[in-house]
């Protein structure tokens, strides 16, 4: 059993390296689905959502990486 | 990181392998030597590029001289085994990584891949973000349904957007990891 989590683990980290920003993509990529759906907003919206969604995490993951590697000096 | 002294004791005055040393051994095998010498050079330079350090910082690290370091990486020394181990060493590398591969590559592609190598791995990473992210964005809007203006040109542009931010991102995140944490008390 501890071998299939390792494998698991080795595995999805081949792909996830860092699960907040995996997630925080996962939640923009959804929120640009979500209001394409059924013509919630226009498409310009939903395309606005989807990049200004990931220059958004991009520079939040960037600053969380910045803040946490300060913290780890102190 | 370990440091042997005794190791990495060399004469202070080294000789060039070329023509002196060179010209000591059977005329068959100098051209060979040299080349082997050059391949170990370029080795070096290489991964130390990689790691972006400097010289002076290599042969600080590997405490060797500078002078001496200038000398392997041109070809021109012929670095003892103990040399070779502690320049590894200061490049967390085993010392087999700095022995060219024989007979792998063909010299041109040989030529790219050394080429390469001298970007440094950071760089290198950077770059295949940006790429990776631009390329991201526009096939899931794609997937999505949006008609990009543009079409596949858009790309150009995430690319150049991503680029932008990212660069403004990291001095700033530079700065934040430099500096240290005020507490009001």
């Amino acid at each position: 059993m501890t071998l299939l989590k390792t494998l698991l683990r080795e595995i999805t980290g081949l792909f996830v390296d860092d699960g907040v920003l995996a997630l925080a993509v996962l939640v923009v990529v959804g929120l640009s689905a979500w209001a394409l759906a059924d013509r919630r907003v226009g498409e310009g919206m939903a395309a606005g959502v989807l990049v200004g969604g990931c220059l958004f995490v991009l520079v939040a993951s960037v600053l969380r990486a910045a803040y946490a590697t300060r913290a780890s000096r102190e | 990181m370990h440091k042997d002294k005794r190791a990495v004791a060399e004469p202070k005055a080294q000789k060039p392998l070329l023509p002196e040393a060179a010209a000591a051994l059977p005329a068959d095998q100098a051209p060979q030597t040299a080349a082997f010498l050059a391949a170990v050079g370029r080795e070096v330079r290489k991964n130390r590029a990689k790691r972006g350090m400097t010289r002076r910082q290599l042969a600080q690290a590997s405490e060797t001289s500078e002078r001496y370091l200038a000398q392997i990486e041109s070809g021109a020394g012929n670095p003892s085994v103990s040399v070779l181990r502690a320049i590894a060493q200061a490049l967390d590398l085993p010392a087999a990584a700095l022995l060219p591969q024989q007979g792998t590559r063909t010299a041109g592609l040989g030529a790219i891949l050394d080429l390469l190598a001298q970007v440094p791995e950071n760089a290198l990473k950077f770059a295949v973000g940006i790429m990776l992210t631009a390329f991201g964005v526009f096939w899931t809007g794609e997937g999505l349904g949006i008609d990009w203006p543009g079409g596949d040109l858009v790309i150009l542009a995430f690319i150049a957007t991503f680029l932008a931010v990212g660069l403004l991102s990291v001095p700033a995140a530079r700065v934040i990891a430099s500096e240290e944490r005020h507490d009001p008390a």
